[in-house]
């Protein structure tokens, strides 16, 4: 009874093996107990009988309401390692299904930024870099065609600048004729005074062709001057034209190598784009893997289960030894002393 | 800018030294109008080899002496081009115009 006491308080499977302890015991005591009563002592066999009933028969009740609050508690245990891990399997579905999401913005994202990661991804950047080319291209060769124009227009300014000049050349040479004529005139008129009444008329004639000569060089000078503007208007076009035509081709090749470091640039931003993408990538199959040996590893719930069931059926088995106790006892009672046998009491 | 100019059998080569922009026109000119006036030049080499920059107007220059030269059946050729005036010919998409070397 102490024993069983004790055990009482010790934890489940100490409890189980108190009792079966105890049991043993008292299986002992009553076959020496058995034997001793019908060698000598007849008249206190009936009292150690009824002690013997009494320790069994309490042995027997403890045991059996251990192994049915044992069951109990397997069951509980069972129901709570069901719960737990069908909580732990949503948990891991779902965490399976944020990575996937989260693969799949990843993906998004990428597609939109210009990643060359899929075929037909819209390219937003690359086109604005190849359209701010083809701009600066177009840019640079109306340019040139403006300044071949503008060389084409001082060439024909240079040509007319010639011709200004030689005309320039030949009004010279009618100022020489005209200072020449003059001269031919004051001679003649000269001639003429010195003829007296005679070269009177000569006198008239020679100043005609004085103030010809005179006109002449009047209008030569005035051709002159138009030419001298035409010069001067030539040369402030030429200036004009030099501010048109002559333009630093720098602003282009700093152009040209600005697109060039930015297409660069974006190049490796979309590698490492497609280098996160990729790692995006692995992490999400190995959150999967991790997932995958997860969920097998919850199956241990079923070993359990197997287990608690066997452990169940140990304590089933338990219960009858007991019951069968419980009927030997009652059987010893019955019998005669002198036929009870040990091996026949081992049998129940 | 300074030009010189070397005949070859059927080739003329003008040899420019300096900055070749606006202000070296009537010398560009005077240089290319003597060559294409002699029939029996086929060829005219630019040589860019002391050239250290080129403007637009240079730029447009040369395509006014390849009008001129393919007009008389003559072909304009350019040469040693290097850094800078390399680069913005090869901009101005020259090389599909010329023969370059």
């Amino acid at each position: 009874m102490t024993v069983a006491l004790i055990a009482w308080l010790a934890p489940p499977w100490a409890r189980v093996g108190a009792v079966i302890v105890a049991a043993m015991l008292a299986w002992y005591l009553a076959t020496r107990h058995g034997a001793t009563t019908s060698a000598a002592v007849a008249p206190a066999s009936s009292a150690a009988v009824t002690d013997l009933k009494e320790l069994t028969g309490g042995i027997v009740a403890a045991t059996e309401r251990e192994c049915l609050n044992n069951q109990a508690e397997l069951d509980r245990t069972i129901g709570l390692i069901r719960n737990a891990s069908d909580t732990l399997l949503a948990s891991f579905n779902n965490m399976h299904a944020h990575v996937q999401t989260q693969h799949n913005f990843a993906l998004q994202v990428a597609s939109k930024l210009g990643g060359n990661l899929e075929a037909g991804a819209n390219l937003q950047f690359s086109e604005f870099i190849q359209d701010t080319s083809k701009t600066l291209d177009s840019f640079v060769d109306s340019t040139i065609s403006t300044s071949k124009i503008a060389m084409g227009l001082v060439e024909s300014m240079e040509t007319i600048d010639t011709q200004v000049k030689a005309v320039q050349n030949i009004l010279g040479e009618i100022e020489a004729i005209s200072k020449q004529t003059n001269l031919l005139a004051l001679n003649a008129a000269i001639e003429a005074a010195r003829a007296g009444e005679a070269g009177r008329g000569f006198a008239v004639v020679a100043d005609e062709v004085r103030s010809l000569s005179m006109r002449t060089n009047q209008f030569s000078s005035e051709i002159r001057h138009h030419m001298d503007e035409v010069h001067g208007s030539i040369d402030l076009a030429h200036d004009a034209i030099l501010s048109v035509a002559s333009m630093d081709m720098n602003f282009a090749l700093q152009s040209k190598s600005r697109l060039q470091t930015t297409m660069a640039r974006l190049e490796e931003m979309n590698l490492e784009m497609g280098r996160a993408i990729e790692q995006i990538d692995k992490l999400a199959e190995q959150v999967n893997l991790e997932v995958d040996s997860a969920t097998q590893a919850l199956q241990f719930q079923d070993i359990t289960s197997r287990l608690s069931a066997q452990t169940n059926r140990h304590m089933e088995a338990l219960r009858g030894i007991m019951v069968g106790m419980k009927l030997a006892v009652q059987d010893t009672e019955h019998r005669p002393p002198a036929g009870q046998k040990p091996a026949q009491s081992g049998d129940a | 800018m300074l030009i010189t100019e070397k005949i070859d059998d059927n080739t003329a080569r003008l040899s420019l030294d300096g900055r070749f922009d606006f202000h070296s026109h009537r010398d560009f000119r005077s240089a290319y109008d003597a060559v294409l006036a002699r029939p029996e030049i086929h060829q005219i080499a630019i040589d860019f080899g002391r050239v250290d920059y080129l403007d637009s107007s240079a730029l447009g220059m040369l395509l006014l002496l390849r009008e001129k030269a393919e007009a008389g059946n003559k072909k304009v050729k350019l040469t040693n081009l290097t850094g800078s005036v390399k680069q913005v010919l090869e901009i101005a998409n020259f090389g599909k115009l010329f023969t370059i070397e």
